[in-house]
Parts: structure tokens; C-alpha cells; sequence
């Protein structure tokens, strides 16, 4: 079998969260060995690649996206979510169940997984829905969902409201060893709202959400969580309160994870001012006061995970006036170049806590291969450049869609190749 | 002073001279309405097209006789029987109207914001005649002047905004006009209907007509669109009536010279009683001559800042 080494390179170790210099020898799919001196026999057979200065991370796993197919193909087919992944630094990424047939069943679960690999691209886990057409009432047979692959259950961007059904939703969900995604939205609180109240909503007319809307579902499930004794993890925080809330529960111990999606961390609800429905995402971007407790949740461990809720919206959905176009961001091929840069260029993350939150998190929460670069470990992998300077594009997207808030963005720092069950792709 | 701007988005753009340059305009074009011959020339051979997405009679015929009045030619474009109904998007209607050889649009619309994006895909200019909850800024412009026309100055004047701050354009738009000229503003109504955020545009905020009343230069009571409530934003009109509206009592406690305003069209009994609205403190009619004098001063400024090729 071909040997190859990735030599030089800053390589993140993330059970410590720092970095070694390194280098990585891999056989087949496989890493061999990770080490500062290999032997000469190594390096003689191998084929080596130069990774000086670059970080070498463990392959980084979206844990939260949606695809459209079936049913909307021309937003996001699985095939052009996944090689958007890959084109951002990802090697895998977690489906949510709400395609317009909703992944409710065996076959839907198997349906994702084999379309996912015929199209050769990054791997795909797919997330069972709750309940039976994410009708908030009857349960998805999550056993048999789970041995078909189903790495988690979620009704995606519906709360389940029926407080009943949660309850029996997380004590069955924990029978199979598998976490209950929520994401926490009160419906009867949203009203109106198409973006975060506050003055800025007030001064344009719209009508606000409420940080109310997402903490008092939140209060429940924590409570849920707490009782059930099953794993909660919440999807896309945005409220300073919210991560209090959670802080407090992890204190108490109840069994619970959380993620953020880069939008909510670094942009604010002034961005709607131009009434760019790009910015129309849910949860809604918020002010400072939110953004900051975001970012200390995230330093301080509150925060597990950073997701992008790639969400796929087609051009002539956003095009409508703000109140008529859908909510919804996408976020494959920006996640990375941005956190690099807001989060790792100023300060704010060393880039091995960042690569915990993207990537060794993640597998851990949802118990997939990978997170982690091992001897003997499936070799997938991250090649990142901290300091290639980069402009978001959606014009060069391999997703099928554009609704990207970051579009024309200036970053420094991108994935520059990754390896994929040991094939290297240079991107 | 020049007029620059090219179009009229919202009282939020603009300052304090163009403001006053829009009120100027206005009281010079307002005697034209009293001549026998009722029409100047200043817009003769531009087309004007009125775009409205949401029903309107009176904003709609003051547009139309302020476009007639400058000798505008002038098209109208309503929702219903449109294209829009086949699908067509927003942008689309506004372009192909526009590739008629249309110089201005006027456009009124549910969602805020729909202005600014038709400024910035049309190359004419946009006046906004109300967009959703944002901003109605030809209302704004109206109701100023009424006052400034009836008290002499704007400066230190005292204006209470009365009813659902939260859904009216109406109040946006006169909030940032008055503040700008020196008024004070309070907004008064349940605490349903104004958010509390509205504070930070500068005004105060005050559950108790019967307090405000007695402090106040100006009262302007909001229409309660009854299709905008949603479900119990307060328990019944009756309730409204008595809590929030103007009647016979409260004209008593405020100033004798209180300028009592409404934007129409009134609800008799709710907003205001008939007595109050037809008492000599009330210049309810004044506002809607004088919006026909402030939509011809729009249109003859916006149409001077057109570079001719």
C-alpha cells in the first residue's frame, strides 16, 4: 500500500488542545504514526508532502446542515452540499431531517446515505427526524432508524411544542444511545418577527424576536433533559441567557451540549438595515451584549460546537420583499475562512480550541469516527493556511445555492487541502 | 442650498435644511391649489407612475393631483389584476414598468423596505408613500408643516403621538422629522402596541393620556388599523376608546390652543369623538390640503436634482 507523509506541519492535537510539531505518516486509509522523528525507512517509501506552517487538523465535521434532496434539488442536492463541505475544509457534515420528504423512516435514512456515497465527496451522517412528518406528535420508530444510520434525532427547525412528546421523545432517544437535537423556538412567542426586537427592528417596522422565544423553550428542555436524564443538544444558541441557562445546567449536570453558528457570533441586526434578506437568518442576529456572551461561552467550554445550519435558499426565494423570503443562511464555504479569521486572527480562540469546536466536539457529542488524529485512525484530515489571504465568493460556490450573509467578505486563512479516508485533495 | 437627494425614502435621511427646504417648497406651492387655474408646468413631459401594492385612497389620489398639478404625466400600477398575481416578482413590475420611460415611482407596499430595493435596482427616482410599519414619509412631511403652519415653529414644540407606535409608519416618520426640527415627542398608548426600544429613537413613552395631555403643544391621534392587531394586542375598542382616545374631557384638561391631528381616516367614537374632531382645535382637513402641498414640493425638488442628458 502507497505511504505518504504530511511533513512539517503544526499539528493539532485536540484531547489537549495545542498544537506539536509533527509529522504524519499514513498507509491506505489509515494514519501509521505521528511523530517528530521518523525513521528513514518511512521517508524513503513515502510519498511526502510539504505542510510547513500549515495546520494539520483532524477532518472538521459540520454537525448541523440542511441538504434539499429530495424535493428541491435545484437549492442543494447532497451531492453539491457535500462537495461544498469538502471545498470549505470539511470531511464530514451531519444532515438534518427536514428535506421535503423528511427522513422519517428507514428508507429515507438509507436513502441519504447512499446517495452520499455515490457522490465520492465528504461523508454525510444523516439525523432521524423526532417525530413521523416532524408533526410534533407521533414518534419516528427511532430503533430501527438508528441501525439504519441515524446519528441523532431532530425535527430540525421545529420545536417539538407538545411538552408530552419531548419527554417520551428523550427518555426513547436515550434507550438508543443517541442525542435529541433541539432547536429551541416557542412558537406561540414569535408572532410576526423576522429579525432579533430591538431598537433597529423598532426603527424599521419589523416586528422582533424576542430572546424570550428561544430561552423559554430552552427552560423547558434543560428540565426535560434534567429529569429524562437523556442527552439534550441544543442547536444554534443566540442569546446571552441562553448561554447562562446552559452554563447553570452543565454545572448541575444535566446531560447537555450546545452549538453556535458563525453568523449569530460575528454579525449584528444592523446588517438588516439594507434590508438584505441575506441577513434574514433564524435564530436572528443580535446585538453586542448577545454576540460577546456567545464568544465567552464559546472560550469558557459553555458552547460545545460551531456549526453553520447551512441552510440552502434559492436566489428567486431571497429576491422577495424581506417579510415574504424564507429565513436562512449557508455556511459550508465560509465557516472556516471566517472563524479563522474573527475568532483564531483576533485573539479570541487559539486555533486548537477551534478545531475542538469543529471537529473533536462534535464527533464526540454525536459518537462519530474521526475528531481526532490517531495512530490507527481512519485518515481524514485538514490541511488549513492561517495566513492565505481570501475574499467569500459565492459566485465560485460548489453549493447550488447563494444565500451566504458573509458574501464578499475578506479573510485570512482557508482550508487548502484535506484528505479524505487517506486521499489527498487539494482544494 | 441645492437639492441633492435623489430620492424620498424616509425622514430618516434627510436633515434639517432639506426638511425645511421640503416645508418652503410646500408653503410656496401650496397657493397654486387656489388659483382658478390649478397647474403649473415644472414636470411638464415627465411620466410619473404610481405603484401601489397595498390598497390606498387618499395618499393615492393627493399623489395623483400633486403629479396633475405640475402637469406630470402620469400611470397607475395597483395590485390586484396586476402581473404579480401570474407570479412576476417585485422587481420585475417595477423594471418593466420603468422601461416604459417612467422618471419617478411612487410605491406603497407592505414590507418595509421595498423602496430601497427598488432604489437600488431602478435607475428613477422612488418616493416612498409607505412601506409596511417603516416609514410614510410624505405623511411625516404633511403633518409637520400643519404644525409648523399652525404654531409658527417646530422648535420646543410639544407633540403627543397617540395609539399603535408600533405598527404606524406614521409615527416612525414623524419622529425623526420632529426631533430633527426640535420637537419633543411622546408616544402614548398600551404597552402592546409601543415597543419599548422606541425609546432609543428619542421620544418619551407614556401609558396615561390623561397626564400627557395636559403637557402637550400638539396631539396626534394614530389610526387603529384594526387588519393589523394580530390577535388581542389590546382587549376591545371600547377599552381603547375610553383609555387612549380624545373626547370632550380631555380637550378640557389640555391647552386651549391644543392642535388636535389625525391622519385619517378616522374612526369616530374610537380615536377620537365627533365633537373633537370637528372642534375648532382640530386641523384634520388642513393636513390634507396641505399633504397635496408637500407631495408637490417633493416632486418638484426630486425632479430638479435629475441630471438631464
Amino acid at each position: 500500500m502507497s505511504k505518504t507523509i504530511l511533513q512539517g506541519g503544526r499539528v493539532i492535537d485536540v484531547s489537549k488542545a495545542k498544537e506539536i510539531k509533527a509529522d504524519i505518516l499514513l498507509e491506505g486509509k489509515k494514519i501509521i504514526k505521528i511523530s517528530s522523528d521518523l525513521n528513514s525507512e518511512d521517508i524513503k517509501s513515502a510519498k511526502i508532502i510539504d505542510c510547513t506552517d500549515k495546520i494539520i487538523a483532524p477532518g472538521l465535521i459540520d454537525m448541523n446542515v440542511h441538504f434539499r434532496e429530495p424535493g428541491r434539488d435545484e437549492e442543494e442536492t447532497i451531492k453539491s452540499g457535500l462537495s461544498a463541505a469538502l471545498h470549505g475544509g470539511f470531511t464530514a457534515v451531519v444532515m438534518m431531517a427536514d428535506t421535503e420528504t423528511p427522513i422519517d423512516n428507514e428508507a429515507s435514512v438509507e436513502f441519504v446515505s447512499n446517495q452520499a456515497r455515490r457522490a465520492h465527496s465528504a461523508k454525510c451522517y444523516p439525523v432521524g427526524a423526532i417525530t413521523v412528518g416532524l408533526d410534533g406528535e407521533r414518534l419516528t420508530e427511532m430503533g430501527l432508524l438508528s441501525r439504519a444510520g441515524a446519528v441523532a434525532f431532530s425535527d430540525a427547525d421545529s420545536s417539538v411544542e407538545h411538552s408530552g412528546v419531548m419527554h417520551r421523545a428523550l427518555e426513547y432517544a436515550d434507550m438508543c444511545g443517541k442525542p435529541i437535537i433541539s432547536f429551541c423556538r416557542d412558537a406561540s412567542m414569535i408572532g410576526s418577527g423576522v429579525m432579533a426586537a430591538g431598537d433597529v427592528a423598532t426603527e424599521l417596522g419589523f416586528s422582533g424576536i424576542a430572546p424570550l422565544v428561544e430561552e423559554l423553550r430552552l427552560y423547558r428542555d434543560l428540565a426535560l433533559a434534567e429529569a429524562t436524564g437523556a442527552h439534550l443538544h441544543v442547536a444554534g444558541i443566540s442569546s446571552r441567557k441562553s448561554v447562562e441557562l446552559i452554563r447553570e445546567a452543565k454545572k448541575n449536570g444535566v446531560k447537555v451540549t450546545c452549538d453556535v453558528t458563525p453568523h449569530n457570533l460575528f454579525l449584528s441586526d444592523i446588517c438588516i438595515q439594507d434590508f438584505n434578506t441575506s441577513f434574514k437568518v433564524y435564530p436572528p442576529l443580535r446585538g453586542k451584549e448577545h454576540r460577546d456572551a456567545l464568544m465567552q461561552g464559546l472560550v469558557d467550554g459553555t458552547i460545545d460546537a460551531i456549526s453553520s445550519h447551512h441552510n440552502p435558499v434559492g436566489l428567486e426565494e431571497k429576491q422577495q420583499e424581506f417579510l415574504a423570503a424564507p429565513f436562512g443562511a449557508i455556511g459550508l464555504e465560509s465557516t472556516l475562512p471566517v472563524l479563522l479569521t474573527q475568532a483564531v486572527g483576533r485573539g479570541k480562540l487559539t486555533i486548537a480550541k477551534l478545531i475542538q469546536k469543529l471537529s473533536f466536539n462534535p464527533a464526540k457529542i454525536l459518537q462519530l469516527d474521526g475528531g481526532e488524529l490517531k495512530e490507527g485512525s481512519v485518515a481524514d484530515i485538514t490541511i488549513i493556511d492561517t495566513k492565505l489571504a481570501n475574499t467569500i465568493d459565492t459566485d465560485k460556490f460548489y453549493s447550488n445555492s447563494a444565500n451566504c450573509p458573509f458574501d464578499g467578505y475578506h479573510a485570512s486563512g482557508r482550508a487548502i487541502a484535506v484528505l479524505l479516508n487517506g486521499k489527498y485533495i487539494s482544494l | 442650498m441645492k437639492w441633492t437627494k435623489k430620492h424620498l425614502l424616509g425622514l430618516k435621511d434627510l436633515d434639517r435644511n432639506e426638511l425645511n427646504m421640503i416645508l418652503d417648497t410646500a408653503e410656496g406651492l401650496k397657493e397654486v391649489s387656489t388659483r382658478s387655474i390649478k397647474k403649473v408646468p415644472a414636470l411638464q413631459g415627465r411620466t410619473v407612475a404610481l405603484l401601489f401594492f397595498e390598497p390606498s385612497t387618499r395618499t393615492s389620489m393627493s399623489f395623483q393631483l400633486a403629479a396633475q398639478r405640475l402637469s406630470a404625466d402620469l400611470i397607475q400600477f395597483n395590485k390586484s389584476g396586476s402581473s404579480l398575481s401570474k407570479g412576476e416578482t417585485l422587481i420585475d413590475t417595477a423594471s418593466n414598468i420603468e422601461a416604459m420611460g417612467v422618471d419617478m415611482v411612487v410605491v406603497r407596499h407592505s414590507c418595509p423596505g421595498v423602496p430601497q430595493i427598488l432604489a437600488k435596482h431602478l435607475n428613477c427616482a422612488i418616493v416612498n408613500a409607505g412601506d409596511g410599519c417603516h416609514e410614510h414619509p410624505t405623511q411625516g412631511l404633511l403633518d409637520i408643516f400643519t404644525i409648523r403652519e399652525k404654531l409658527g415653529t417646530l422648535e420646543g414644540v410639544k407633540v403627543a403621538i397617540v395609539g399603535d407606535i408600533r405598527h404606524s409608519r406614521v409615527a416612525r416618520s414623524n419622529i425623526f422629522g420632529l426631533l430633527k426640527l426640535g420637537a419633543k415627542v411622546t408616544v402614548v398608548g398600551p404597552p402592546t402596541l409601543i415597543p419599548k426600544s422606541i425609546a432609543k429613537m428619542g421620544v418619551e413613552i407614556s401609558y396615561n393620556l390623561d397626564e400627557t395631555i395636559k403637557k402637550v403643544d400638539v396631539v396626534n391621534c394614530l389610526r387603529i388599523q384594526m387588519e393589523r392587531q394580530g390577535r388581542s394586542n389590546f382587549p376591545s375598542l371600547r377599552e381603547y376608546a375610553l383609555l387612549f382616545g380624545m373626547n370632550r374631557d380631555r380637550l378640557k384638561k389640555a391647552s386651549k390652543n391644543l392642535v388636535v391631528m389625525h391622519p385619517g381616516p378616522i374612526n369616530r367614537g374610537v380615536e377620537m369623538t365627533a365633537e373633537v374632531a370637528d372642534s375648532k382645535n382640530s386641523v384634520i382637513l388642513q393636513q390634507v390640503s396641505n399633504g397635496l402641498a408637500c407631495r408637490m414640493a417633493v416632486f418638484y425638488l426630486l425632479n430638479g436634482s435629475r441630471i438631464d442628458v
